[in-house]
């Protein structure tokens, strides 16, 4: 599911050793004493897809063993948003005006 | 009344003109005061002028001019008006008063709508006669920022500091710009709180803990932006709602909108803009290949048809209109191998478009036996029959990995392929392992998948323990203590390890005492004695007793008293079982009564008497047990125990001497100990329990415990293809309700044959005329003239019997026979399993009996002239299936 890559803000794309050292920077800033729950969010999500058997299995199955697919549409459009771009100075002036 | 107030208006605007005609200068200029004051610059600058024509003097009025048009300037450039801010703009200027009278608040005003050269220029003049502005150079550096142009600020005035930071400020803004917010900070260092250019500093700590989703210290960087500097705005959007700034964000920020909307649409089952919202949303969440973000939103979607929120014909119009004709297979593909109506046929065409969605050939492997052993295990858990779904797979017979056309080895075929497609999938071993092997070409194929496993996971010991069993099922013995030590090398302590040890010493003990070799029986009991844990105690326990039994009269193994004779096998077992629970002294107990009655001796009637005897006084206290312990109690016995036994239904042996055993159990366990029954064809106990349990149950059990009978009496002939006895049953049974019975039917189906088989599979009881495909007889594997049929350790083979066979019954030699028993027995054996009579009901055992015999009486008649050869140790020695299948009778 392209959900597990937005909530780590990877591209679906992203090679076993990017999704591995975005996972470390990313629980390291969320600690499970700080941020149990994103923490949580973060685990499950990359624990889908860490290893290219498990990315296989959730691309293959993701759908089949979904319970509530609107949730999972919604929570699609969301972690999105989380995903923070990269943007310059003269974009972001841009785009206040 | 327009007229009215249109008349009230010029009326009004004619008397303020003559008040202003009327009004001295000192008079116009307080009310153009009130009127800047009040925010109406217009108002202001009209008055203001008049002053200056009644007489005021310029300097003056100029400054509040000045202040009039700045406010104006400022107000139209609030409403876009940017041609007409500028011209008033210029106004402004020529009204601009002396720079020593010029306030701080004033300048900063006409700096900001000023160009930056006239910015710099007013500035220069500024400090002529003023001290320096800190908002002012605050601001003039954030506009060297924003506009880039470091080559103005050599034309300020020396006094202005700012110019020593700029060689700093420039190389930051240059990471600014590529959005390298942390080397910017970095490069910031050198800048000092006192800086104009201090607030670029906090911006870019802002930004930095933007990235880092550190918002608290993001707010409170933004927070020390003052609001003079030109980046105030940008701050204050991002202190307020970032998301609201969507180049920081990787795709459209109304994604969460526009994907609620499509939700929205999908459960109204309005479609008409949905092919726009989805190719939107598709592009935006994979900007790439917007193919591809459709194609996971349509996947996403297909679970809205899965609870009937949208019709499968709506589904399939919106794939069709936005995916292209590959991808459209693919999805199709995907949809109905989920949907599993048809399993084998769906599985191979998924297969067939799998390159389309994983054209890397190494993940293509892995999803490839992901599949075919997703497809098997279901197939188990779901208990279909494969004879009804092995259809229209010619096309995909390479994918599926079948060759032979025995539905009986497809899982394994399946499997097989899985695990070579894939060897490191462990999952996979495991699922062989599980599956039925009855058959010779299955036995070969689990065996290559086992030693594949050897290979792959070289420290596991989980295939050496396997191939143990699968080795003694072929009654391979030397190949599996062989191969257990193989395990014991991997693993030396390992408790499964240890546990099939002990279990290969049992195995070892019962043959030698078998063969009359106690000395080698005690050698390898004492070895297992040794390194028995508690799970295995109880079967050391049950051998020594065996053991001791045999050899009667000699040195107890127990606690060194002499048993003399029969009469002490009471306490022999008394002895023996000390150390064990109520529990476990039953089933030794059970289990020792299996052994002994299950053939390779013939015992007198005093010490079986006394063996049921020792065996009634422990089961006096199953009342004790928890019922979930006389389920356990009466479970077959595992697989890996089952070398030790000549039958692995134990609950036969505990039925026939607790008679009441089953009042003690639950309703809660009841359905699974009635499932033991039916496996081990204790249909009678079964109905008798049902009868005596029916009227009390609880509505669900009740109706599950009448389908249980209904089928059962089928099934022991009580019944005839009742349609109407199930459909009583089934009338008051919700849909929804039906899946617990239709398990259980499937189930039953594989102790059935013929039409009720049928039934059971398709949980169709209206018993229509059908063509029936029954697969409980594949004989042909037993006249296959395969050389090979045998393994070479197996000392013979199918041709060596048959050639025995062959001979006329006087020909026989009985010492030949006797001296090949072992042989003889396993190649009957052999038949067995190649008939797929290993566990097979009684019935169907006969059913097969008499067809072999009225299609092929020759070979009847070899197989009763061998029968005849067998004395009784012989027969004993076969199993159940073989006595049953060669003699006619149990």
């Amino acid at each position: 599911m392209l959900s597990n890559y937005f909530i780590l803000g990877l591209d679906p794309d992203a090679s076993d050793e990017e999704i591995r050292k975005q996972y470390l920077k990313l629980i390291k800033r969320y600690t499970p004493e700080k941020n149990p729950e994103r923490f949580q969010e973060i685990t499950a999500a990359y624990e889908q897809i860490k290893t290219p058997r498990s990315r296989i299995r959730t691309k293959l199955f993701g759908t089949l063993y979904l319970s509530d697919a609107e949730e999972a549409l919604i929570f699609l459009g969301r972690t999105r948003r989380l995903a923070r771009r990269r943007a310059g100075l003269k974009e972001l002036l841009d785009d206040i005006t | 009344m327009a007229s009215k107030k249109k008349k009230r208006k010029k009326v009004r605007k004619k008397k303020a003109h003559l008040d202003i005609k009327k009004a001295d200068f000192p008079q116009l200029i307080n009310q153009g005061k009130q009127f800047l004051e009040a925010g109406r610059p217009r108002d202001a600058i009209s008055l203001l002028k008049q002053a200056i024509k009644k007489g005021a003097v310029a300097d003056d009025v100029n400054l509040l001019l000045f202040k009039a048009y700045l406010l104006r300037e400022s107000q139209l450039k609030q409403k876009g008006m940017n041609v007409e801010a500028n011209l008033v703009h210029h106004q402004a200027y020529t009204f601009m008063p002396a720079y020593d009278q010029l306030s701080e608040n004033d300048l900063l005003t006409f700096v900001k709508s000023a160009s930056i050269e006239n910015s710099i220029t007013t500035y220069n003049k500024y400090i002529m006669e003023n001290t320096r502005s800190r908002v002012v150079e605050q601001y003039l550096a954030g506009q060297f920022l924003i506009h880039q142009r470091w080559d103005l600020v050599d034309s300020l005035n020396e006094a202005v500091t700012l110019k020593s930071d700029v060689p700093t400020v420039c190389q930051a803004a240059e990471f600014m710009e590529s959005g390298d917010w942390e080397s910017a900070l970095a490069s910031l260092k050198p800048v000092s709180r006192t800086s104009p250019f201090a607030p670029i500093r906090m911006f870019c700590l802002a930004m930095v803990s933007f990235y880092n989703e550190n918002d608290q210290a993001m707010q409170r960087a933004l927070a020390m932006i003052p609001e003079e500097f030109p980046l105030y705005t940008l701050a204050q959007k991002l202190k307020q709602n970032p998301s609201d700034l969507p180049c920081l964000w990787e795709c459209a920020i109304n994604i969460e909108k526009k994907i609620a909307d499509v939700v929205s649409n999908i459960k109204k089952n309005r479609f008409k803009n949905i092919d726009y919202q989805l190719k939107s949303v598709g592009k935006a969440i994979y900007p790439e290949d917007s193919v591809r973000g459709i194609f996971h939103l349509l996947e996403l979607i297909w679970c809205f048809t899965r609870n009937n929120t949208i019709c499968d014909h709506k589904y399939e119009h919106l794939i069709k209109r936005l995916l292209p004709k590959n991808k459209l297979d693919l999805l199709i593909g995907k949809i109905e191998y989920f949907k599993f109506k048809i399993p084998l046929y769906n599985t191979g065409r998924y297969l067939f478009c799998l390159d389309e969605e994983f054209p890397d050939p190494a993940d293509n492997n892995i999803v490839h036996a992901l599949i075919l052993l997703h497809t098997v295990e279901k197939i188990r858990k779901e208990r279909i029959p494969i004879p009804s779904i092995k259809y229209n797979i010619e096309s995909f017979k390479q994918e599926l990995g079948i060759t032979s056309d025995d539905p009986d080895e497809f899982l394994v075929e399946m499997t097989l392929k899985a695990i070579r497609l894939d060897p490191e999938n462990r999952h996979g071993y495991e699922l062989m392992t599980s599956l039925p092997r009855y058959s010779r070409q299955s036995k070969i194929r689990v065996e290559e998948a086992l030693k594949q496993m050897l290979d792959f996971f070289s420290d596991d010991p989980y295939p050496c323990l396997e191939l143990s069993t699968l080795y003694y099922e072929k009654n391979a013995f030397r190949k599996a203590e062989n191969i257990l030590k193989e395990a014991m090398k991997r693993a030396p302590h390992d408790n499964r390890v240890i546990d099939r040890h002990v279990i290969s010493l049992l195995i070892s003990a019962d043959n030698s005492i078998k063969r009359k070799k106690l000395h080698l029986a005690s050698r390898d009991l004492e070895k297992a004695a040794e390194l028995s844990g508690k799970t295995t105690l109880p079967l050391v326990i049950e051998k020594k007793i065996l053991f001791q039994i045999v050899q009667q009269g000699q040195l107890s193994l127990f606690d060194g008293k002499v048993v003399s004779n029969s009469k002490n096998v009471r306490s022999v077992i008394d002895r023996a079982v000390t150390p064990l629970s109520p529990f476990e002294k039953i089933s030794t107990l059970a289990m020792l009564i299996l052994d002994v009655t299950g053939g390779g001796f013939e015992w007198d009637k005093k010490t079986l008497r006394e063996l049921d005897r020792a065996y009634k006084y422990f089961a006096n206290k199953i009342k004790e047990l928890p019922s979930s312990h006389i389920a356990r109690l009466l479970k077959p016995l595992a697989k890996k125990v089952q070398p030790l036994v000549s039958s692995k239904h134990i609950a036969r042996i505990i039925l026939e001497r607790s008679k009441n055993i089953l009042k003690h159990i639950n309703d809660t366990d009841i359905i699974s100990v009635l499932n033991i029954l039916i496996d081990a064809n204790l249909f009678e106990p079964a109905l008798n329990d049902i009868k005596r349990r029916i009227n009390k149950a609880g509505r669900r059990l009740k109706v599950t415990l009448e389908f249980y009978q209904v089928v059962i009496r089928h099934m022991t002939h009580e019944l005839f293809m009742d349609e109407k006895a199930f459909g009583r049953v089934l009338k008051n049974v919700a849909e929804s309700d039906q899946e617990p019975l239709r398990a259980a039917a499937r189930r039953f189906a594989a102790h059935t044959s013929g039409q009720l088989k049928f039934a059971l599979e398709n949980f169709d009881f209206t018993f229509q005329d059908v063509p029936i495909i029954d697969d409980m007889m594949p004989l042909y594997d037993l006249f296959d003239d395969d050389k090979n049929f045998y393994e070479p350790d197996d000392f013979g083979g199918l041709t060596e019997l048959l050639a025995l066979l062959e001979l006329s019954s006087d020909d026989i030699d009985p010492s030949f026979v006797k001296g090949h028993l072992d042989i003889i027995i396993e190649q009957f054996e052999h038949v067995i399993d190649a008939a797929g009579l290993r566990g097979a009901p009684d019935f169907i055992i006969r059913k097969t009996r008499k067809d072999v015999r009225k299609e092929s009486p020759d070979m009847d008649n070899d197989f009763s002239t061998m029968a005849t050869h067998l004395d009784k140790k012989g027969i004993n020695a076969l199993s159940r299936e073989a006595r049953m299948f060669f003699f006619g009778k149990d």
